[in-house]
């Protein structure tokens, strides 16, 4: 096996959403320089970037601007606008495949190049988050059959022009990302769209509730837990079961919401987090436990839009620079 | 197939891990043979659900066919991964006392041990457990380390008995349910198909699990009571995989065998199974609850405490073939039918004995002068050359390859970092069905911690595009589970024809 390629840039940026993008134009806009911006998929600007506007005509992630709501797309173009008068390298179709937090290492795999080495005097971590599995959620059981899909599987299905079009979906879980798929489930016709969580009451807020009902309201539901269970005859029907209520069909059970910081790479760094949802643990600027690494954005816990995740972005870049003016910049690679 | 084509000599139905090795087994002897299973891949029934784990017989009731197919065949495991190209690592299990009374029972087992032929058991103190297993229980007493215990890839067991079997010419017919078995004359033996054409056999196997009492019942007067015992699983994210290095077991109680956690070969952790007897045709018997994940949490962190800081992120239940008549239920000749072979009862140990099972049933089927075994010399004793590799190679860290091919370098499955070239070298595989499932098996892509978040969709397009047919006809295994409400996959599922 031939040598693996190795380069040496100034800082890495590992996710190319908002907090990755927002990082990444605080450190130009700093005059750090070279900057090298990585992502897994094959377009820059993460979650938003999932929700289009040709996505079931249903303008779901909601972005006040100057008085404005964009959706999704929009919103990352003007940040994709903001970064194209940047020096800095964008890298898709890049999965960083581990992290050396010690020597500040990426070891990256991409379609042009093969596995590479990516060293870095700072290494700036954006992956984002995910919504839970059902099983993390820890109330939701039964049948692994059935339509049961999550709302990042919804946008994409629905970017591909295909139609949502089922009799009886489910929604599990209420927040924001909950309501925006029940929102485009019954802009493709869903004639009634159950939401079920263990929270009282919803919990997204009333904006957002306010917002989404222009596409209907979705009946909503208080359990403990939840049971998919098949039934006799349609394969294509199945009945939640709930602990006290009487069982309900449904033909697309949709886990929605709830996110999850992906925390893989610092797991495996053994850089500190918090279990168990792996939150990592940051010092002042939002620096992780090994010199150098910073996280931001979603990655840091707690559900937030694209906006924030931008300024998070910008302020992570601040403290990034003011981390490498103490440190000088590393001798040109010998290999 | 024509009416006036030679009947097969043996037609084995049901393609899980003992039709599979069956296949497999008769493949290397000059018969003509024909595997059949309901399903639109192999192994979707019992044994897509289980513990993973090659066991050593060492708990089993002496001097039973099961205990000697057990140990006979956990001796021929090594080598037969290595032919068959399935990931395979002996990692030894360590049997855990978390009590006195556990404690006291430590002799007896280690006797049965010895009594079951295996000989390099050992009985450890709690300070060398405490070196062997730093995060096992720290309250246990002791233990009994069984070294030859192993892990493998469940997934590809079935899988590659199927794909060396097929290279050896065994007929692989798959989405064909059968539903009876009569005799067109004296030798030979018409097997019912559903919606299909009847096929004819001097010898039929049936080896259909949990399917098998149904069509006994069309050949044979009384009847088996099986039902299935329903075994549920966690699965822990790869962060775990390096708690332990041995598969952990708890101390066997009358009733049951009891919840262990083990490494997987795949890097993560697998917790359970739980014990719950359901009625035949149950259709919850593959479905979780959540009393028993409960219960197998618990007592995975009961035997692994740092497991409380770490959510599962997946479930599975698996339907053991449980018969009331005890396990290995083997009738030669049933019901008065010359050439008409049953099996089931196959309960826990299928995964591990199924070579040896299918030696047994190859002898067995000689002894009754119902076939001679003439070698093949051209069949292959193994899994061909050709066949898809596995998951396990990550051929991105080869740059000639990705060079070649760069797909190889475009993650598909983040996760578990499968590329995109990789599902499609595993839908060119042979006999590889196009679904979700299947893709999932080949290549662990949908297996990791995402559970199918970020590749779900990308994996269906993928498929759709691969074999030609839109997305809303991609399936999880078959017609009746599409992606999306208004898919008709009946019509591009590739499955019926060889």
């Amino acid at each position: 096996m031939s040598e693996i390629i190795k380069e040496q840039v100034r800082v890495a940026i590992v996710g190319a959403g908002p907090a990755g993008i927002g990082a990444a134009i605080g450190l130009a806009r700093r005059g750090v320089a070279p900057v090298l911006l990585l992502d897994r998929w094959d377009k820059p600007g993460g979650i938003p970037a999932k929700y289009s506007a040709e996505a079931g005509g249903v303008r779901t992630y909601v972005q006040p601007a100057r008085g404005r709501v964009l959706h999704g797309q929009q919103f990352v173009d003007h940040l994709l606008d903001r970064l194209a008068s940047t020096e800095v390298e964008l890298r898709l179709e890049c999965t960083v495949l581990e992290l050396n937090a010690e020597r500040r290492e990426l070891t990256v795999v991409d379609p042009m190049h093969g596995k590479t080495r990516i060293a870095a005097d700072a290494i700036v971590l954006a992956t984002g988050a995910r919504e839970e599995t059902a099983v993390e959620r820890g109330w939701i059981a039964g049948g692994r059959d059935g339509h049961r899909l999550q709302t990042m599987q919804l946008l994409q299905l629905s970017g591909r022009g295909k139609r949502l079009s089922w009799g009886q979906p489910v929604v599990a879980g209420s927040d924001l990302i909950a309501y925006a798929a029940a929102a485009k489930l019954m802009a493709s016709g869903a004639p009634l769209v159950r939401m079920v969580d263990t929270s009282t009451r919803p919990r997204a807020s009333w904006f957002a509730r306010w917002y989404f009902r222009r596409w209907g309201r979705p009946e909503w539901q208080c359990e403990n837990s939840l049971n998919v269970s098949p039934r006799e005859g349609d394969s294509r029907i199945w009945q939640l079961r709930f602990q006290n209520d009487r069982p309900i069909p449904c033909d697309a059970l949709i886990v929605s919401g709830h996110l999850v910081p992906n925390a893989e790479l610092l797991v495996e760094a053994r850089l500190e987090t918090r279990t168990p949802l792996h939150l990592p643990v940051t010092g002042a600027c939002s620096q992780l436990s090994a010199p150098g690494c910073f996280a931001t954005g979603n990655l840091l816990g707690g559900f937030h839009g694209g906006s924030w995740c931008t300024q998070s972005g910008l302020r992570v870049a601040k403290a990034v620079s003011r981390y490498l003016e103490a440190c000088p910049e590393s001798a040109k690679p010998t290999w | 197939m024509s009416k006036e084509s030679e009947p097969y000599d043996v037609a084995i139905v049901g393609a899980g891990v003992v039709g599979c090795a069956l296949a497999f087994e008769l493949s290397r002897y000059q018969l003509r043979v024909s595997l059949l299973d309901k399903n639109y891949d192999v192994g979707e029934g019992t044994s897509k659900g289980n513990s993973a784990i090659i066991h050593t017989g060492f708990d089993a009731v002496p001097g039973t066919l099961e205990s000697q197919l057990v140990t006979r065949a956990s001796r021929r495991w090594p080598e037969l991964a290595r032919k068959l190209k399935i990931p395979f690592r002996q990692n030894g299990a360590l049997l855990l006392a978390l009590d006195g009374d556990q404690a006291r029972q430590l002799p007896k087992l280690y006797k049965k041990a010895l009594a079951n032929g295996v000989d390099d058991v050992e009985m450890i103190g709690p300070d060398e457990l405490r070196r062997l297993e730093p995060h096992a229980a720290p309250t246990a007493r002791g233990g009994l380390l069984v070294p030859r215990e192993s892990i493998i890839d469940p997934f590809m067991v079935p899988i590659a008995f199927a794909e060396a079997a097929v290279a050896n010419g065994v007929d692989l017919l798959l989405g064909r349910h059968v539903v009876g078995v009569a005799s067109a004359s004296e030798a030979v033996k018409m097997i019912i198909v559903d919606g299909d054409t009847p096929i004819r056999s001097r010898i039929v196997v049936n080896v259909a699990g949990l399917g098998s009492r149904r069509l006994t019942e069309t050949y044979r007067g009384e009847q088996f009571d099986i039902n299935p015992r329903r075994g549920q699983f966690l699965v822990y994210d790869r962060n775990t995989g390096s708690l332990i290095e041995r598969i952990l077991l708890p101390v066997p109680t009358a009733k049951t065998k009891g919840k262990l956690v083990t490494p997987t070969i795949f890097g993560n952790l697998l917790a359970g199974p739980t014990a719950e007897d359901l009625p035949l045709d149950d259709p919850e018997a593959t479905s979780t609850t959540l009393e028993g994940l409960l219960d197998v949490s618990e007592s995975a962190i009961r035997m692994c405490p740092p497991l409380s800081n770490h959510r599962p992120v997946a479930a599975y239940a698996g339907a053991r073939c449980n018969c009331s008549g005890g396990s290995y239920q083997i009738r030669v000749g049933d019901g008065g039918h010359r050439g008409m072979l049953t099996v089931t009862g196959v309960r826990s140990t299928g995964l591990t004995s199924s070579p040896a099972l299918a030696e047994y049933l190859v002898e067995r089927m000689q002894r009754e002068g119902w076939l001679t075994r003439t070698r093949d010399l051209t069949a292959g004793d193994g899994r061909p050359a050709t066949a898809w590799p596995g998951w396990w190679l990550h051929p991105f860290d080869n740059p000639e390859r990705v060079a070649a091919h760069p797909d190889y370098g475009r993650m598909l499955c983040f996760c578990e970092q499968i590329s995109r070239q990789e599902i499609v070298d595993a839908l060119d595989s042979p006999r590889c069905p196009p679904t979700l499932d299947a893709v999932k098996r080949r290549t662990r892509a949908l297996m990791g911690r995402c559970q199918g978040f970020n590749c779900l969709i990308r994996v269906a397009e993928l498929i759709g595009q691969h074999r030609g047919m839109p997305l809303e006809n991609v399936t999880k295994r078959g017609p009746g589970s599409e992606l999306l409400p208004h898919g008709n996959p009946a019509e591009t599922m590739t499955g019926r024809t060889p």
